[in-house]
């Protein structure tokens, strides 16, 4: 595979279900892929979607159909996606239920032996396919079998513990490859291919504890940013309402509790008092992410009706069927339990919101194509599918397509590619390699005071508290300025293990410097973004304001800070109307 | 939360070992008690001031974590002499102090982190997927009974942990034997439909040394499984497909 | 080339550890049953057994019987087993589970076995070709009067039927008769009600004859 032509070889950063979705849709095309990994693909973040997958299929009468999906995806997401994309999406979420139907995902079935649908949230349809408690990682071990078949044909190579660090650019700005670091000897490689797409997940870490898997730094999108890749939308990061509060992460408590008759609720002078029904008639339990969210904040920060007086409410499942609940929700359940130590059927749930998915990411094209030619992005770190906001089982639907489209893309865009690609590379690829032997070596040597676990830790709390649910444009400066400060302080970091085999401190520390520079956009956006739309609520703008804001930002990349700049939303399908729940 | 026992210091002694052929070392922390502590939280707390008990400087303690919900199969280390995943060791639910090892049955890279890549190529040897044609709009998947669905659910949650074989006896360096977790795999895809059709490639690939008839039913596979697998029933499974495959080789 | 050479070995290897399975119930455990019941004749008296000593070893063709029902399949057994243990490992002390348990005395069982059986056969069968000696209902009351022997036959017997038993529980689970947990748990009941009543069985007959 050494001699395949660049013209014919693809490299798919991120092994869940994007970057795998996108490698099989490249092996069937007969393209080479080369596969990068930091964990083995089979541990994927995907693994931990839990509720399930948005297909309208329509198998219960309702009327649903992917039209209404695509208006209730933009209504969700407060209209800031762009719309052709996700009409495309809702178009095809049926096929990818039949796909992986085939493939020998376990949904759960019907009597008749069809696939059964549940309820989640922003819709009235029973739309989300769903595998026991853990559809993400039914789907994502279907994605991981079909590529690992594709592996023993010789069609896929796969990197797994290695770490992305840079794309390798021409002078012209065309991505040309990758460089790479073998996390078990920190080896740094340049791996060259026509085309590279990234599929690298979310950024939840940046908030410390956040639903999201240890993997999920939003490093390499944080990388490819400070090589001149826009970042949209940074400032749109959905807090889930429903997770456990945890020492080391916050565990989801999947929407699903809710859609399957689950309630929310605290005392109230004494008595049960469910806020979310009496607030949201029409939808009740299962209003949006964002507004429940809000909601839960509220009775808790605002009217101090948060139980035993801290941060936390209930969710209650009790009232419902044993046998109904360990069927439907067995898997969630049990996630409670183990890690709180009580039985949910018997006692109600305690949960809080928690950071959960970043609708914002490497800023792209219809096309899945960012700024720099050549590069791709697809899933949780792309921007394009959930606007301000996203709906439950959306996020796994827009793995496929967004892996899907863009594993089109770069096929087209190879063969595209003209004059003799292969030899003007090398040179190119050896230049950055040395740039980032010589960053680790920088890193290495650096006797600084500063623990970058301690500098995370900080970074992580000024953002929960101030860049989350309610964001108020004093409190945004002052982080603002927090992160510079960690960002000088960074330079002081002392890695504490000079160790050249595993050195998991200096992996850490590389991610940590990516992080705050999508940090520093995060805020930057939130900052300008003077309205109230999704998941960004400004109590000084409590409106959302269409004349200014219906926008895309791009955060651009300079040594001083982001540079803020705005891109009209593609808004020809549907009509934006006022979100009200 | 009325269960926990109140702590001041908790103490944890680990095996580090800085590769595979250095010497291998205990470690002694001591760590401030907190409620609702688990072993990974415990070990985030060291690596940001590295230092053991007796106050030396230290590495950080290398690990391998991912979705710390025990479905990613991460962070199986062994814990207190038993294997398991460390995201749902709650500290409160452990004897003191704490001993925390790397699995033994895999290649040791630093630490607590082992070389699982041994179960990746087992699940190639068994053909662990369904032979589709491709990803292209084929229509709907065969119609499957809830039931039937719920089965392969079971054992489709394996996440490759490696508790199973870490567990199993019959799994060591003198043995070519495969373990549970691809047995059951095979099994699962022999159970679908579509997969059935290449079924009995899956099942010679466990008629060799090291397959389905090297188990010893010692059965430690199905206890510790964090997924609650019927690993033992898979096995079971296996080997009657075995002997209908072997009848089979009669009739030729 | 090479590569399918390894694989007609790796396959030779499933048939024997498959062989290995099969000899233990036939002949072996088939074997130990008759000769549990044609020793129970020692309970009838001194007369009855010989008599039934004398009807087996008028058997024709006996020397080939023996050596291709019993010797030989006893023989290929253990030596397949002993490299079974060879492939075993132990660790009991972190995961003490009933199964492991087993694994583990199945694997001594099978070695005490070993030993009792040898010595069991040199001493009633070949020693008394060698050195000329009829085996009689007064040789095993003679031998049995040892007391170490006496000992070292009620050891070498629970771990027989223990192998037995047990054997025959995994010889379920081998062939893929017994698949399910519940379906093990009845196998087991049965197989261990078996193993203690022919257990029983050989124990009043050494106790029997000593007299």
């Amino acid at each position: 595979m050494a001699e395949v032509s660049l013209k014919k070889k693809v490299i798919v950063v991120g092994g869940g279900l994007a970057g795998l979705m996108a490698v099989i849709k490249l092996a069937e095309a007969g393209y080479h892929v080369d596969l990068f990994s930091i964990v083995p693909v089979k541990r994927s973040h995907s693994a931990c979607a839990q509720g399930g997958m948005n297909a309208a299929v329509n198998t219960k009468g309702e009327g649903d159909s992917p039209q209404i999906h695509f208006e209730e995806t933009l209504y969700g997401g407060d209209y800031l996606a762009n719309q052709a994309l996700v009409k495309g999406m809702c178009e095809k979420a049926p096929h990818y239920i039949d796909m992986l139907d085939r493939m020998g995902v376990p949904f759960n079935r019907t009597p008749e032996g069809l696939l059964d649908f549940r309820r989640f949230g922003g819709t009235k349809f029973h739309r989300t396919a769903f595998s026991g408690a853990t559809t993400g990682q039914q789907l994502l071990y279907a994605l991981d079998e079909q590529v690992r078949r594709f592996e023993v044909e010789g069609k896929v190579r796969k990197f797994e513990g290695w770490e992305f660090l840079s794309t390798i650019m021409d002078d012209k700005q065309v991505c040309r490859g990758i460089v790479a670091m073998n996390l078990n000897n920190m080896e740094v490689q340049a791996f060259k291919s026509g085309a590279v797409i990234l599929a690298t997940g979310g950024c939840g870490l940046i908030y410390g504890r956040s639903t999201n898997s240890v993997a999920c730094t939003g490093s390499a999108a944080g990388a490819v940013y400070q090589q001149g890749v826009h970042y949209a939308n940074g400032e749109f990061i959905q807090v889930h309402p429903t997770a456990i509060p945890g020492k080391d992460k916050n565990r989801l408590m999947s929407e699903s509790a809710r859609g399957d008759g689950g309630r929310v609720w605290t005392y109230k002078n004494g008595e049960r008092w469910y806020f979310l029904e009496e607030m949201y008639p029409d939808y009740g339990n299962l209003v949006p992410r964002d507004i429940a969210t809000r909601a839960i904040f509220k009775v808790c920060r605002e009217m101090n009706l948060g139980i035993d007086g801290e941060d936390q409410v209930y969710l209650d499942v009790s009232h419902l069927p044993h046998d109904f609940l360990m069927e439907r929700l067995g898997g969630i359940l049990h996630i409670y339990e183990k890690f709180v130590g009580e039985d949910p059927t018997k006692v109600p749930m305690k949960i809080f919101p928690s950071v959960h998915y970043s609708m914002g990411g490497i800023y792209i094209d219809q096309n899945h194509m960012t700024n720099v030619q050549g590069l791709l992005a697809a899933g949780e770190c792309d921007y394009q599918y959930h606007g301000a906001n996203r709906l439950g089982a959306n996020s796994l639907l827009s793995c496929f397509y967004g892996g899907e489209v863009s594993a089109k893309t770069a096929g087209e865009y190879l063969s595209g590619l003209e004059g003799d690609v292969d030899a003007e590379v090398s040179k190119l690829a050896g230049q950055q390699v040395k740039k980032e032997q010589d960053a680790n070596e920088r890193l290495l040597t650096l006797r600084g005071k500063e623990n970058p676990y301690v500098i995370w830790e900080e970074m992580a709390d000024w953002m929960t508290k101030n860049v989350t649910v309610v964001r108020n444009n004093k409190d945004l400066e002052k982080t603002e300025q927090k992160l510079k400060e960690l960002q000088e302080r960074y330079k002081q970091v002392n890695v504490s293990d000079v160790s050249e085999w595993m050195n998991q401190p200096l992996q850490f520390t590389r991610q940590l410097g990516n992080m705050i520079s999508i940090a520093q956009a995060i805020v930057k956006g939130a900052l300008l973004r003077n309205e109230s739309r999704g998941s960004h609520y400004k109590p000084e703008f409590p409106k959302r304001d269409d004349k200014n804001f219906l926008k895309t930002t791009l955060a651009s990349y300079t040594p001083e800070g982001p540079v803020i700049t705005y891109e009209e939303v593609d808004t020809s399908l549907v009509k934006p109307k006022e979100r009200k729940y | 939360m009325n269960q926990t026992i109140k702590r001041e210091d908790i103490e944890i002694k680990i095996k580090r070992q800085e590769g595979p052929n250095s010497p291998a070392r205990w470690e002694t922390f001591s760590l401030k008690y907190r409620p609702g502590m688990n072993v990974i939280s415990c070990l985030m707390e060291i690596r940001k001031k590295p230092q053991t008990k007796e106050g030396m400087k230290t590495t950080p303690v290398c690990w391998e974590q991912n979705c710390l919900e025990e479905v990613c199969g991460a962070c199986t280390m062994v814990i207190n002499g038993r294997v398991r995943q460390s995201c749902t060791a709650l500290v409160d639910k452990l004897e003191h102090p704490l001993r925390i090892e790397p699995m033994s049955k895999f290649p040791l890279v630093r630490d607590l982190v082992v070389n699982r890549s041994s179960m990746f190529e087992s699940l190639k040897k068994v053909k662990a997927w369904v032979p589709v044609d491709g990803t292209y709009d084929l229509g709907p998947g065969p119609r499957m009974s809830p039931k039937e669905a719920q089965y392969r659910y079971e054992l489709s949650k394996c996440m490759t942990c490696g508790c199973c074989l870490e567990a199993c006896p019959q799994y060591n360096p003198q043995s070519a034997f495969i373990g549970p977790a691809a047995i059951s795999q095979a099994v699962l895809f022999n159970a679908h439909p579509t997969g059935k059709r290449n079924a009995s490639e899956r099942t010679r690939s466990l008629m060799v040394s090291g397959g389905a008839q090297d188990c010893g039913n010692a059965q430690n596979c199905v206890q510790v499984c964090p997924q609650n697998i019927p690993l033992t029933q898979s096995i079971a499974e296996m080997n009657r497909d075995i002997t209908k495959e072997l009848f089979g080789f009669l009739k030729e | 080339m090479s590569e399918s050479v390894a694989e007609k070995i790796d396959v030779k290897h499933f048939y024997l550890r498959r062989i290995h399975s099969l000899l233990g119930v036939f002949p072996v455990s088939i074997f130990l049953v008759e000769h549990m019941i044609a020793n129970a004749f020692i309970l009838k008296g001194p007369e009855a057994y010989n008599g039934v000593i004398n009807l087996l070893r008028s058997l024709p063709y006996l020397i080939p019987i023996e050596i291709t029902f019993i010797g030989l399949p006893i023989f290929l057994h253990a030596v397949y087993g002993i490299y079974i243990c060879y492939t075993s490992s132990l660790n009991l002390k972190s995961y003490g589970y009933a199964k492991n348990w087993f694994y583990f005395l199945q694997r001594v069982s099978g070695l005490i076995a070993l030993a009792f059986i040898a010595y069991h056969i040199w001493d009633f069968r070949i020693a008394s070709e060698v050195f000329h000696f009829e085996v009689n209902y007064e040789a095993v009351r003679r031998s049995m009067r040892v007391p170490w022997i006496f000992s070292f036959y009620v050891v070498g017997l629970v771990a027989t039927m223990f192998h037995f038993a047990n054997g025959l529980w995994l010889f379920c689970i081998t062939w893929g008769i017994t698949i399910g947990k519940k379906s093990q748990r009845i196998s087991g009941i049965i197989f261990s009600v078996i193993g203690f009543a022919l257990f029983a069985m050989a124990l009043q007959s050494i106790i029997v004859v000593r007299g």
